[in-house]
């Protein structure tokens, strides 16, 4: 995963100097495999296991930041108008291909699936 | 004929450098307690994956990260035929002893295995697609990662000399919880040495044991990093040439 320092700044404060944030997420599981200065950006490498899906994307890079740094994470807020027209007019969806999707489950009540407390209990 | 002229010398063999660093692995193993196991080098899907934990969506198992036989594909019924794997493959990591082992014995178990194992990488200086791995596991009731940090240690200190300090860094195998990677200091700089790790309940019970009753460590590392450190060697290629000039320095 490459990740870029000036890009983690915009939703972690990074306190720490580049070899000391990168020996950092080597020791928590992010392995550094390499640095690259490119267009006067430092480019960070690092590895991201199997386990660590939430790792494939800066703010998930950055969160881990803010964990080992004790920083508070800032998240972007996304804003958009809603548009007054309805999707339905502009397209429609039809699933051609029935065998990749399971049958829809009809709405049912929770307890239908879960069944009551009591009946839990046994009683 | 001169009786007084000096004899031709014999042509002498020479062991190959991976050889001698199995030899000289195996022998330090042994003085630990630990006994030698082998594997077949070709595999199936269940001793290769599905026995070490590794699901079927993981990228260990690409088709394009491993070596499957098309003949084993063309013969008997494909059953696994919509993951897109074959039958058999070349096994990818000498993990696959582990499942034997534990299938064919009860613990308490502590074996190495050293063998070859296949890779599609492009051959470049520090890769090939096929090199050897050392595993170890040692099996037992109240095995902890402090065993597992010992034995990894005075390995060490045995192959590198002197006191060597070696470190844990958190990683994931799918067949070790929790896994770690193993790096050992060296002239000032932490290097590589390999992976390790508690083994996980759920290989254990594709195995038969109990997760419960007993718990072990296994660890991996490769075998040409160490051999070309402490030969200077700096092409793995050079390894595998059979180039004669090469050999014969050992």
């Amino acid at each position: 995963m490459l990740v870029t320092l000036s890009w983690l700044s915009r939703y972690v404060d990074i306190t720490l100097t580049h070899d000391e944030l990168v020996d950092r997420l080597s020791l928590s599981g992010l392995n550094h495999e390499g640095s690259e200065t490119i267009d006067g950006e430092v480019v960070i490498d690092l590895e991201v296991t199997s386990n660590r899906g939430d790792c494939l994307g800066h703010i998930g890079v950055a969160r881990e930041i803010a964990v080992l740094t004790d920083q508070k994470l800032k998240l972007p807020m996304i804003e958009f108008q809603e548009s007054s027209k309805n999707v339905n007019d502009l397209l429609t969806v039809r699933n051609e291909f029935t065998d990749a999707m399971p049958p829809p489950i009809p709405p049912m009540p929770i307890w239908a699936l879960i069944g009551t407390p009591a009946k839990a209990a046994g009683i | 004929f001169d009786p007084s002229l000096p004899g031709t010398r014999p042509t002498l063999g020479h062991i190959h450098p991976i050889t001698q660093t199995i030899d000289h692995l195996t022998e330090i193993m042994g003085r630990m307690g630990f006994e030698v196991a082998e594997g077949p080098e070709v595999e199936d899907p269940w001793h290769n994956f599905v026995a070490l934990n590794i699901p079927e969506d993981h990228p260990a198992r690409d088709p394009l990260d491993n070596f499957y036989l098309a003949t084993a594909a063309a013969g008997g019924p494909d059953a696994s035929g919509e993951t897109g794997e074959g039958e058999s493959l070349l096994r990818s990591q000498t993990s696959t002893v582990q499942i034997r082992v534990m299938q064919a014995h009860q613990p308490p178990i502590r074996i190495i295995s050293l063998g070859r194992v296949y890779r599609p990488d492009a051959p470049d200086a520090t890769h090939f697609p096929m090199f050897h791995q050392m595993e170890g596991l040692l099996v037992d009731t109240n095995v902890t990662m402090a065993n597992l940090k010992t034995v990894l240690r005075v390995f060490a200190n045995n192959y590198l000399g002197d006191d060597v300090e070696i470190r844990f860094r958190p990683s994931f195998f799918p067949f070790t919880e929790p896994s770690v990677e193993v790096d050992f200091l060296w002239n000032g700089t932490w290097i590589e040495f390999g992976g390790a790790g508690m083994i996980d309940p759920n290989v254990f019970e594709a195995v038969g044991y109990d997760p419960e009753k007993v718990s072990g460590f296994a660890f991996g590392l490769g075998v040409e990093r160490l051999c070309m450190r402490r030969h200077g060697i700096t092409d793995i290629r050079d390894l595998y040439s059979g180039d004669l000039r090469f050999l014969q320095q050992f």
